[in-house]
């Protein structure tokens, strides 16, 4: 009967890491058969596809008309895009472009950090990613899944500055990512090897117990849960959904064969299997030396992939419940994308209810320097990540507390969401 | 399930098993608990929630629900679907791969307010649609990858709230939905293949069109390339040559250019004294001596104003000469810089082709299986 002995032990060992280390930990869910608590909504899940560097908006979505590519038409009558990106222009009625991105500052990590938390990066203490954000706000409580997916997406060029990790900061340790270094590859060690797992669990649940009761410490803690996560998530059938050799050779075609588009394919996946959050982040953006190029030979493989992706979500009837958002921590100089340039910069959104088929926001036309500026609905970082926030449901006017008991709004008080895009 | 001679051992044989099916129902192995009428709500929600299910609200401050069977852990039968008729106010139901049958779905419609019904990827047909004539108020059907054909639609004819329905995957072609739609012309069915395979059309033209760009570019820096590269060191060496013989014409012109400004200075002063010399001679004009000086000043100054001319002249040729090795050391510099950068240029033309290749082959594959 050895059914009985992995749940036994199961219980024991998930007891030791809820016996008090962290706070706010959630009870295994065999063991509210009882309580029958109606859950909170839901919430959307999200893809963010992060371009690492800072992507060029006039060789992508705001192009100027003699500009090195020329705006063409697309699906929506009066949205230009370059002409390089025809699979998303002939998708334009299900995307929505964000034109007046102005977000101030042009560092590399420093622009990562406000882009990704909506506040300005101190010394004094760290802010959560969003995706840990939507993983505490949003993601569904004590799953199997991890709530909170990044995927390696590739890597074009050596610039676009240190990589910036998302932290969940004063969420708690268990909203940190889950990370998949290559699509192909799923999620290394996932199978136990030997026969012998629970007697070797129960072996590490022994010495766990001893050595948490004698150092009583937040990182102890967060290591164990951790390690019991992994645990529970190689145990769980859903972790089939990191085997990307389970796609019809013909999708994973049409998705791309470049990282990319394998990757947007196993996003699709997770948030079918319940992850709330999965960030793709494809490095080397950082066109200094001019944008064409580079984006002339990179432009294919991220229209294929991301143009497959919202078919395919739309196709089985998760778009609306799926926001995708296509970014970079700024855009680059008007003219050959040369610098960067966080004044007037474009975001992309996709999916997850909101309005498409619309651009929000405007940059300069000609003739002196087009793009310099933007004109009007300025979009600071703060109402980027407000209205991310409450696209996915998630109330933005809550407020935490940091170790030193100071208390920080989950989003910047003065922040102005875009309800054009909520609508 | 074995039976032992003795009565205690079956019966603590049937007790071990009771207690493995009660006590530990999400074991990946076992059966999910058969439905039990529920009492009341509360109940229901509790068996929901034992079978892997999750009730929610819909919305913060909504008073709907949703019920969500996507990650039940245990098998789901059409019986358990009973629970959810036994809660008020469901407006959504997710089935997705679970494993019910057209049997559950008599279940479903007994769930009035249900808006929103999926269903994908389970073993539902035809005849299970018609179960669901009954919901009035659905608006989204979600049929992806179900056993559903064109012979089902017409069970949905009487939705006449349905907004959304989709049928990827399935048996239903585009003659399925025309009918339908005289029914519910407000539906708007997913894919719509006609469309799609308009808009793959444009895609192709487009990846045909620059892909013949990406191939002259690709033919200029190739040939560039070949030409050039070769060459470098030879054009080094043609560039420093040119900025020598522009360095030497620049420092000419620039002495020249002084010798014309002094020689200018003097024969400014030469034609001062001259007049000078005049204005003596013509106020006393019988001094024969006056008269001499100025002639002889004159003379002076008419040789100066040779000199700044010939100085002039001089200068111009110099000048010219500078513009013209300028000119020369600029293009030699040019020559051979495209000569350095002819092979990166010819690598990220190459990618770019390839790229533009790929684009063209994967657009036509996506073309061609559209219209299958």
């Amino acid at each position: 009967m050895r059914d009985s002995h992995p749940t036994l032990k199961r219980r024991d060992w998930l007891k030791l890491s809820a016996a008090g280390l962290l706070s706010g930990v959630t009870v295994p869910w065999f063991e509210s058969l009882a309580a029958a608590a109606i859950k909170r909504p839901r919430g959307k899940s999200c893809i963010l596809l992060w371009m690492d560097g800072g992507p060029s908006q006039q060789h992508t979505f705001d192009p100027k008309t003699h500009g090195e590519f020329a705006p063409k038409p697309t699906s929506v009558p009066g949205i230009h895009i370059v002409e390089h990106l025809p699979q998303l222009a002939q998708s334009m009625d299900d995307l929505a472009i964000v034109r007046s991105m102005t977000t101030e500052i042009n560092g590399h990590y420093d622009a990562k950090y406000f882009l990704h938390t909506g506040h300005k990066r101190t010394t004094a203490f760290e802010h959560p990613a969003i995706g840990c954000i939507a993983s505490s706000q949003v993601g569904l409580p004590d799953d199997d899944m991890p709530a909170f997916v990044t995927i390696d997406a590739g890597f074009d060029r050596p610039d676009g500055g240190r990589l910036y990790r998302s932290v969940p900061a004063y969420l708690g340790p268990e909203h940190a990512p889950l990370a998949v270094n290559d699509p192909a590859d799923g999620l290394e060690n996932l199978t136990p090897t030997g026969d012998d797992i629970d007697a070797r669990l129960k072996l590490l649940a022994g010495s766990e117990r001893r050595f948490a009761q004698k150092f009583t410490l937040p990182a102890v803690g967060a290591k164990q849960a951790a390690f019991h996560r992994a645990v529970r998530l190689m145990r769980s059938k859903r972790s089939r959904a990191f085997r990307l050799d389970e796609e019809p050779a013909s999708l994973r075609a049409e998705y791309g064969s470049h990282k990319f588009g394998q990757s947007c394919l196993l996003a699709r996946r997770l948030v079918e299997a319940g992850v709330s959050f999965v960030e793709i982040v494809h490095r080397g953006w950082d066109d200094h030396g001019g944008a064409a190029k580079p984006i002339a030979y990179r432009a294919p493989w991220m229209d294929a992939g991301m143009a497959a992706l919202i078919r395919d979500l739309k196709i089985r009837g998760m778009l609306d419940d799926t926001l995708i958002v296509w970014m970079g921590e700024f855009g680059r100089t008007p003219g050959d994308g040369n610098g960067h340039f966080s004044k007037a910069w474009s975001t992309v959104w996709a999916g997850g209810g909101i309005q498409t088929g619309q651009v929000i926001g405007k940059t300069t036309e000609g003739p002196k320097s087009p793009g310099a500026d933007i004109v009007d609905r300025p979009v600071t970082a703060p109402d980027f990540i407000g209205t991310l926030c409450l696209a996915l449901g998630i109330d933005i006017h809550q407020e935490f507390l940091t170790p030193a008991k100071r208390p920080v709004p989950l989003v910047d008080k003065a922040a102005k969401p875009v309800q054009e895009l909520l609508g | 399930m074995k039976t032992c001679r003795t009565c205690f051992c079956s019966q603590s044989l049937f007790a071990a098993l009771l207690y493995l099916i009660v006590a530990f129902p999400q074991s990946a192995r076992s059966e999910a608990p058969p439905y039990r009428p529920p009492k009341n709500a509360e109940e229901a929600v509790e068996r929901i929630e034992e079978l892997g299910g999750a009730v929610r609200l819909l919305k913060r401050g909504s008073t709907d629900f949703e019920v969500d069977f996507r990650f039940a852990s245990g098998e789901l039968n059409d019986e358990h679907l009973k629970y959810v008729a036994a809660l008020k106010n469901v407006a959504v139901l997710r089935l997705k791969r679970t494993s019910i049958t057209d049997a559950g779905l008599a279940h479903v419609a007994d769930v009035s307010t249900l808006r929103r019904l999926d269903l994908e990827e389970t073993a539902v047909t035809d005849t299970g649609l018609k179960h669901l004539a009954r919901l009035a108020k659905l608006q989204w059907l979600n049929l992806y990858d179900t056993g559903v054909s064109d012979a089902g639609l017409p069970h949905l004819k009487g939705l006449s709230n349905l907004t959304r329905l989709f049928v990827g995957e399935t048996k239903v072609t585009e003659a399925g939905v025309r009918e339908l739609k005289k029914a519910t012309p407000k539906v708007r069915v997913v894919p719509d293949r006609a469309e799609a395979r308009r808009r793959a059309k444009l895609v192709v033209e487009v990846a045909k069109k620059l892909l013949a760009e990406a191939e002259k570019q690709f033919a200029d820096a190739d040939r560039e390339f070949k030409e050039l590269d070769p060459r470098k060191d030879e054009l080094k060496k043609k560039e420093d040559a040119a900025k020598k013989h522009f360095d030497e014409a620049k420092a000419k012109a620039d002495e020249l250019g002084k010798k014309k400004d002094e020689v200018a200075k003097k024969h400014e002063a030469a034609e001062k004294a001259a007049a000078e010399a005049r204005k003596l001679s013509e106020a006393k004009p019988d001094d024969e001596n006056l008269k001499k000086q100025a002639v002889e000043s004159q003379s002076a100054a008419d040789e100066a104003g040779k000199q700044s001319d010939e100085a002039k002249k001089q200068n111009e040729d110099s000048q010219k000469q500078f513009d013209t090795a300028r000119t020369e050391f600029d293009a030699a510099k040019a020559l051979h810089g495209r000569a350095n950068g002819a092979k990166k240029k010819q690598e990220l033309a190459q990618r770019i082709l390839d790229a533009s290749r790929m684009r063209l082959a994967d657009t036509q594959r996506k073309l061609t299986a559209l219209s299958e």
